[in-house]
């Protein structure tokens, strides 16, 4: 999180300020919804132990096959919408279940993905590419909730946080451990509400809370909630902790395997018809590469390869960091093989950073 | 409440080693019955077999409560009312890097919390009441498991399993790597399991523990049951030359 500010600041001061000029924070925003939709879906495998290399290819291809029922098939916006979705759906339960059930090592079954899945969306597009043709399929991608509505959401969305905040005190004195005071209460209902206040402040000044970024919201939420309050979320934890004292304890492993790649396929279509809506059009090489921007999201964001450990909101600022190298470098017409170098580096120092940081405690 | 008929269990990683082959045994309520044996005798196996965990193909007829069941998953075996505490509290009891809540709720969680989404009020007060009754000692349910003490960490895995509510309750080992004070603790807990209806099958190394334990002994060598007689007859003397296979005595 702290690198996250110090990131901003420096780019910022180089940019003589054009990087928190309303416009680009607005793109900036926009771009970390892609990559934080995916991070959000990864943030679930990663912490069952497993890995999905795939998901770029699979923005791809479901974006492609959102695209294309419209155009061959004259389908109409929802029925295109779910067929993005079904179509990642599938295809993460198809490679949930040759990792969970067939015993192929994930790294293995999504590397094939990756190459297979990149190949089936030149094949079906033959390598053209191909317009949005529905104007409400377009605004995903491209509108926004006018400032009014923004305004309105942000302050519903406090309420409830401080309905949730009160009633999680409430429920710790009920159980002996200490209750925050009000000063502590305060603090941790203000802070929050005031850097989201600040967030729709600052979009407002441009033309309002982006599409994309609603959407990532919901789903930032809505995976938060599965991965901390239900029973599969903990299943998750488990089987990523320690797989064998899970199944010993009754967790049907490939089950809840095979549903946390199923989700992130699903999730990758969202992700897919978002990227695509931005664009304008469905291209063969949408997507490519965003597996990584992905995985480095979810390991800045504190996730650990090796399961057992990561959180959706780490996943989320591990994503908007990513994407602020990118936007701040683009900014400055740094050249792309150096963007490339930087960001490689800047991955493998975080986690290097954190893992030192882990051993020192 | 717990019987098996020729249960035999091949290993298929490794073809032509039979590790558990024709054991029969019958673990009643309120009753302790521990199961001697050198190492590699097949006890432990014998124990998988039982829990759905047997990597290999097990052959033979369970019955719990009188009725004919199928195990063929650890989750089978928690439907049926039976819990496996299993040798290596470390490696295949705990998952160390988690809280004590998170690994004392983790195979009873739809009952404990709820069945798709969790509700952690009730999961602490489960929590509580077990490990209170087991007297566990820790600064709270948040403490991660790895800092704990081997008996406190056996209590943990022991709390874990009476959240299920199970009729029979397997133990193997159960007091490996635990200092003096907290195994005399867990004796008197496995005491107090069977004397409240428990079915209790306590698979042990130490000769002492199980005679000290049992109402019943069984004796295994090379996978199969070489003796079988009520506690009173069972002289060390007696045991061990059951477990080297140098006797015979079912009675």
């Amino acid at each position: 999180m702290l690198a996250l500010v110090g990131v901003w600041i420096i780019f910022t001061i180089v940019t003589d300020g054009v990087f928190l000029e309303p416009r680009n924070f607005s793109n900036l925003m926009r771009q970390t919804a892609v990559t934080g939709i995916l991070a959000v879906g990864m943030v679930m495998v990663i912490l069952a132990g497993q890995i999905d290399l795939s998901v770029g290819s699979l923005v791809g291809i479901t974006g492609m096959a959102a695209v294309l029922v419209q155009t061959s098939l004259h389908w109409g916006l929802w029925p295109s919408l779910f067929a993005g979705i079904a179509v990642g759906a599938l295809i993460g339960a198809l490679q949930g279940a040759l990792t969970a059930y067939a015993g192929i090592p994930a790294f293995i079954v999504t590397l094939g993905g990756l190459l297979a899945w990149r190949g089936a969306t030149k094949g079906i597009s033959a390598g053209n590419t191909y317009p949005v043709e529905i104007r409400m399929f377009k605004n995903i991608g491209q509108s926004y909730l006018s400032p009014t509505t923004g305004t309105v959401l942000l302050a519903l969305g406090i309420a409830a946080f401080s309905v949730l905040v009160l009633q999680r005190n409430r429920s710790r004195r009920q159980h002996g451990l200490s209750a925050w005071n009000a000063a502590g209460l305060a603090l941790r209902i203000l802070l929050p509400s005031a850097i989201a206040a600040a967030f729709v402040w600052a979009f407002n000044r441009y033309a309002g809370i982006p599409i994309p970024v609603l959407i990532l919201i919901v789903v930032a939420l809505a995976g938060t909630f599965v991965t901390k309050n239900t029973t599969y979320g903990r299943y998750l934890h488990a089987i990523g902790g320690n797989p064998e004292a899970a199944r010993l304890s009754g967790i049907n492993l490939p089950l809840n395997i095979m549903l946390s790649f199923c989700v992130l396929g699903a999730l990758a279509g969202v992700a897919g018809i978002i990227y695509t809506a931005r664009v304008g059009a469905a291209g063969p090489d949408a997507g490519t590469l965003l597996e990584l921007d992905a995985i480095a999201a979810c390991v800045i964001g504190g996730a650990s390869l090796m399961g057992g450990r990561g959180t959706v909101i780490g996943a989320c600022l591990g994503a908007l960091f990513m994407a602020s190298l990118d936007n701040g470098m683009s900014l400055k017409n740094v050249p792309d093989f150096i963007q490339d170098i930087v960001k490689g580096s800047v991955l493998v120092a975080a986690v290097g950073l954190d893992i030192w940081g882990r051993r020192r405690r | 409440m717990l019987e098996a008929r020729s249960v035999t269990a091949k290993n298929s990683r490794v073809p032509g080693i039979v590790a558990v082959e024709g054991v029969s045994l019958k673990a009643r309520r309120g009753e302790v019955l521990g199961i001697a044996g050198l190492m590699g005798a097949g006890r432990t196996e014998l124990l998988m077999a039982l829990f759905g965990c047997y990597p290999g193909t097990v052959t033979g007829e369970i019955r719990v409560a009188g009725k004919e069941v199928r195990i063929e998953s650890p989750a089978d075996a928690i439907g049926h009312g039976i819990g496996l505490v299993t040798e290596d509290r470390k490696r295949t009891g705990l998952i160390l890097e988690h809280t004590i809540l998170v690994n004392v709720t983790l195979a009873a969680l739809p009952r404990v919390s709820g069945k798709y989404v969790t509700e952690e009020s009730r999961e602490i007060s489960a929590a509580e009441r077990v490990l209170r009754s087991l007297r566990l000692k820790a600064a709270s349910l948040f403490t991660t498991v790895s800092t704990l003490s081997g008996g406190n960490q056996q209590k943990v895995v022991l709390g874990k399993w009476l959240l299920t509510e199970p009729k029979v309750l397997l133990l193997d080992e159960p007091t490996r790597g635990i200092d003096v004070g907290a195994k005399q603790e867990i004796y008197a807990e496995i005491d107090e399991l069977a004397r409240s209806g428990l079915a209790v099958v306590l698979v042990s190394s130490e000769l002492p523990e199980v005679l000290g334990l049992s109402d019943r002994v069984m004796v295994m060598h090379a996978g199969r049951v070489t003796g079988e007689f009520p506690v009173d007859k069972a002289t060390p003397e007696l045991v061990m030359a059951c477990a080297t296979g140098q006797a015979n005595q079912v009675a």
